[in-house]
């Protein structure tokens, strides 16, 4: 940002009317493209956007790698789930509890393994996230294993629906709804970055034992991204809950959705505002497309086995027949950006640096 | 009485965690880096080794060296092709890369042989085991003994030869090795090579008796890593002790609370040694 200069008023790199011009277009992009799946990449994309972008702000701008932002994913969506399905409790109402519920895990969680460096921190953090995964899937209050399933509300009005924020004829409301929460981070995560916090952040990420001898209270720098990175986080697994109307543990807080919300921001690349927004719309319109389309296991017929040769032999026997595909792009994507292009493919663009 | 068994049982599962978990210290010693997909190696071995067993006939015993040597060159392909960029570089490509392999060895397993849980058929190693009171799987029993031998195997190899010393020597100081005219390049290969033949050794023996599933390697691979940080990171016999701490402290708390919270107790001892002695119990630094 330099108007002075008299150059394009830009954010971050990007000139100012790419910005607004890209908030436009993903307003009117749902008006445009009606058919419901057209929409739920895009959702999807918003929502990662959103949780790649919260997870910039503590593993990207503090350098703290968290591999367990599960663990708020699923209090979100949990607490959501739990009060609809057993009180009728909308969301509206329970949001300040799941807050509330997911700040005390962070300082529980944060309190201690803030002071845990490199891998020490990672795998604290996964560690972290397991055991709440395994005592989540033993607990029989909140389904267990199993999970809650939300029951179908036929609203009567649209005011009804906006109270039990169901809606079944249409997905512009949670489009709507995903669009306003990837705004307001995506701001927050701008606007961090003129402030004292941002320039604690970053010399907590660059210099942490310069920054310390200088006074700088380390820890409760780290704490306020922590806690700014999961309100985010935990507003996403309330409105995945809504969304899916189905919370289970596998598909909130297992290791392989901590990973994603990281992989998202690495992707297209940490410390930067922008990377954790292209990281999830690139990624996530590839993967909700071959999950669309290639998740169907083939099926083999004996007959190809009986006209015999190696090839349908080896079919039929080891038989796996395709399923997966998104995963097994997401993983490859990973690991070549992890090894050809570390800053994440923001780093192709050399004057976003 | 019940408390011998429960102990015993331990150590048996122990031992197992011990072998998984010396591999990965041993690549984290000589360069510093974390294969998070070490379980995904294991878990192609335990593949292979069921199917050499239904396709090929091949007892565990002989397809052993087979996948062994197998797992050895497929070591060192990862290692040419990916480890070898991790060497020095920042955590988050370090961390991401082999969590990236993980997650792509998973999802390829899934693709080509379905979620579906396989399980050898029965064997000359089935069946039970009985001696004074106490109970055991005859299948378990060959795999822990077989998981000692390996292991007794790999500290002959990197105390008594001279690659496991030159080994030893890159781990310590890779300067000073380079000078001494050690191609270092060379034993990174070698520590990936025998990271992946040793828990292919693993993950034949484990198939004998355990449930085969693409997901099977996460299961031992996260309570491996506490066995590592129980040894120190980085120390090979560190790791070994500390497998068999995994094995205990996983069997007995289970026994006292439920099989489903096993783990727990891992992960709660990982938190403790961490925040207590960062180093671990047998670190150097």
């Amino acid at each position: 940002m330099n108007p002075a200069s008299g150059e394009t008023l830009r954010v971050e790199g990007v000139p100012w009317w790419v910005v607004v011009g890209g908030l436009g277009a993903l307003i009117a992009y749902p008006l445009v493209f009606t058919m419901p799946f057209h929409q739920h990449i895009v959702i999807m994309a918003l929502l990662y956007g959103t949780l790649g972008t919260a997870w910039n702000i503590l593993g990207g701008y503090t350098g703290q790698v968290s591999i367990g932002h599960g663990v708020y994913y699923g209090i979100g969506a949990y607490t959501a789930a739990y009060f609809y399905v057993n009180f009728g409790l909308s969301p509206w109402v329970s949001w300040p509890l799941a807050l509330m519920i997911a700040f005390v895990a962070a300082f529980v969680i944060g309190l201690p393994t803030f002071r845990l460096r490199g891998h020490y921190f990672v795998l604290a953090s996964v560690f972290i996230a397991e055991a709440v995964y395994i005592i989540i899937s033993n607990w029989d209050m909140v389904g267990g294993a199993i999970g809650l399933e939300y029951p179908i509300h036929r609203a009567e009005s649209s005011l009804d629906a906006l109270w039990h924020l169901q809606f079944h004829k249409s997905k512009l409301p949670y489009y709507y709804g995903i669009l306003t929460l990837f705004v307001a981070s995506v701001f927050v995560s701008w606007r961090i970055r003129f402030r004292p916090l941002g320039y604690f952040l970053k010399a907590v990420s660059e210099e942490q034992d310069a920054a310390r001898s200088l006074g700088v209270d380390i820890a409760r720098y780290k704490m306020v991204a922590l806690l700014i990175s999961v309100l985010f986080t935990t507003l996403c697994g309330m409105f995945y809950a809504q969304y899916v109307m189905y919370v289970e543990p596998v598909n909130t807080m297992s290791l392989i959705v901590s990973l994603e919300i990281a992989f998202i921001a690495i992707f297209g690349g940490i410390k930067t505002l922008w990377g954790p927004v292209l990281g999830a719309f690139i990624i996530i319109p590839v993967t909700e497309f071959l999950r669309a389309n290639f998740s169907g296991h083939i099926a083999l017929d004996q007959s190809a086995l009986a006209e015999g040769g190696i090839g349908a032999w080896v079919d039929y026997y080891m038989a796996g027949g395709g399923g997966n595909v998104d995963l097994l792009v997401y993983g490859l994507l990973i690991i070549i950006i992890a090894r050809f292009q570390p800053n994440g493919v923001i780093g192709f663009f050399h004057r976003f640096d | 009485m019940i408390y011998v068994q429960v102990a015993l049982d331990g150590l048996i599962v122990g031992l197992m965690f011990a072998l998984v978990a010396m591999g990965l210290s041993l690549i984290y010693g000589i360069m510093d880096v974390v294969n998070f997909a070490h379980g995904e190696f294991m878990m192609i071995a335990m593949y292979a080794s069921f199917f050499m067993w239904t396709y090929l006939g091949f007892d565990p015993l002989l397809s052993s060296p087979i996948i062994a040597v197998c797992m050895f060159g497929f070591g060192v392909l990862i290692y040419r092709w990916l480890g070898k960029y991790l060497v020095g570089a920042t955590l988050i490509p370090q961390v991401f890369a082999t969590f990236g392999l993980m997650v792509f060895m998973q999802a390829g397993a899934n693709f080509l042989w379905k979620a579906d849980t396989r399980t050898l058929p029965e064997n000359w190693s089935s069946g039970l085991f009985q001696f004074d009171g106490l109970f055991f799987n005859m299948a378990e029993l060959v795999a822990a003994g077989g998981a000692l031998a390996t292991a007794v195997l790999m500290f002959w190899f990197i105390n008594r030869t001279e690659t496991g010393l030159a080994l030893q020597a890159t781990a310590e100081d890779q300067q000073a090795a380079r000078l001494l005219g050690i191609d270092t390049d060379r034993m990174f290969a070698i520590a990936w090579g025998l990271s992946a033949a040793t828990i292919g050794i693993g993950g034949v023996l484990l198939s004998t008796y355990y449930v085969i599933n693409p997901l099977v390697g996460v299961k031992w691979v996260l309570p491996a890593f506490v066995a590592v940080a129980i040894g120190g990171f980085g120390s090979v016999l560190g790791a070994f002790y500390g497998g068999i701490i995994i094995g205990l402290i996983q069997v007995g708390g289970g026994f006292l609370t439920s099989a489903n919270y096993k783990t727990l107790f891992a992960y709660g001892l990982f938190l403790l040694i961490v925040l207590v002695r960062p180093h671990g119990l047998m670190g150097r630094k």
